[in-house]
């Protein structure tokens, strides 16, 4: 078995099985804990089967409100031996410019990191950037 | 406000492509866990505008090279220039790896996200690691904004 970092290896390396992660512990409404944020106001996770559907709003001003939906291009657990997914990678093309999107969840927070990649010399001057923002489930009750 | 009225929003007038200053991303970063068994070591290195990664995982005996790989640079906002965080993509074969890559108060912090294609059975998985280097002007940044709070 292939490493380039001791923590790849498996113990027990006969015991191998197919990995299949369900994303679940992401499925409902997220919102940003800033309220005033200029970025993302929302995200909403549907989990079906092992497919992660992802939706983004923003506030309509620095960021559109309404991104549009994207699947999890790559679901992950927290170690090599698996267990529920809880990060995943995806991303969105808005047109004028793309966005990179990893999300993990911690202590009950969705973290987001979004990497921002202007498209079609829409930059206007302005740099490719990065931010990373946290949110709270939405009450069900 | 939908996708065209923010790139409107965003002035789509001139289109200039930026390069950002790399200069404080360049070097050598350790990971800050002396007993790390994830990425041990980073080099970071100028190419032509951009950088290029090469990161060393922990082996048993000593580091183990995964080659040199390119990066899409960031600043912190859009008026920024300073390039403080990447991304970058290993495709070893065996296993594909995604690096998000930020600072935060002076140290690097790596989020690696790894796909095994090698049917080994062992599962994709998340990582988080901190980084430091002994020459970073970040951490210089960082003692001159303290000196002046």
């Amino acid at each position: 078995m292939k490493y380039l970092r001791i923590q790849d290896q498996l113990e027990n390396s006969g015991a191998a099985a197919p990995a299949t992660l369900s994303p679940s512990n992401f499925s409902g409404s997220w919102l940003n804990t800033n309220k005033d944020t200029p970025g993302v106001t929302r995200v909403t996770c549907n989990a079906e089967g092992n497919v992660l559907r992802v939706r983004f709003e923003g506030n309509g001003s620095s960021e559109p409100s309404e991104w549009g939906e994207a699947n999890a291009e790559l679901l992950c657990a927290a170690g090599v031996h698996g267990g529920p997914a809880m990060s995943f990678v995806t991303s969105f093309d808005l047109g004028f410019k793309n966005v990179r999107v990893g999300a993990n969840l911690n202590q009950g927070l969705l973290v987001i990191a979004t990497f921002h990649s202007w498209q079609n010399h829409n930059g206007a001057g302005r740099s490719n950037y990065f931010s990373r923002e946290f949110f709270h489930r939405v009450n069900q009750s | 406000m939908n996708n065209a009225e923010v790139h409107e929003a965003a002035g789509a007038a001139i289109s200039v492509e930026r390069t950002l200053d790399v200069s404080a991303l360049l070097g050598e970063w350790s990971n800050t866990n002396p007993s790390a068994t994830g990425i041990v070591r980073l080099l970071l290195t100028r190419a032509g505008d951009g950088i290029a990664v090469r990161v060393f995982g922990a082996g048993h005996s000593e580091p183990l090279d995964w080659g040199e790989t390119p990066a899409e640079l960031f600043a912190d906002l859009p008026e920024l220039t300073q390039a403080t965080s990447f991304t970058s993509f290993y495709d070893l074969g065996f296993m594909s790896v995604w690096l998000l890559v930020y600072v935060n108060k002076g140290v690097l912090v790596v989020i690696s996200l790894t796909r095994f294609q090698d049917g080994s059975g062992r599962s994709n998985y998340w990582g988080r690691e901190f980084f430091s280097s002994p020459g970073s002007r970040f951490q210089f940044n960082e003692r001159k904004a303290l000196a002046h709070a």
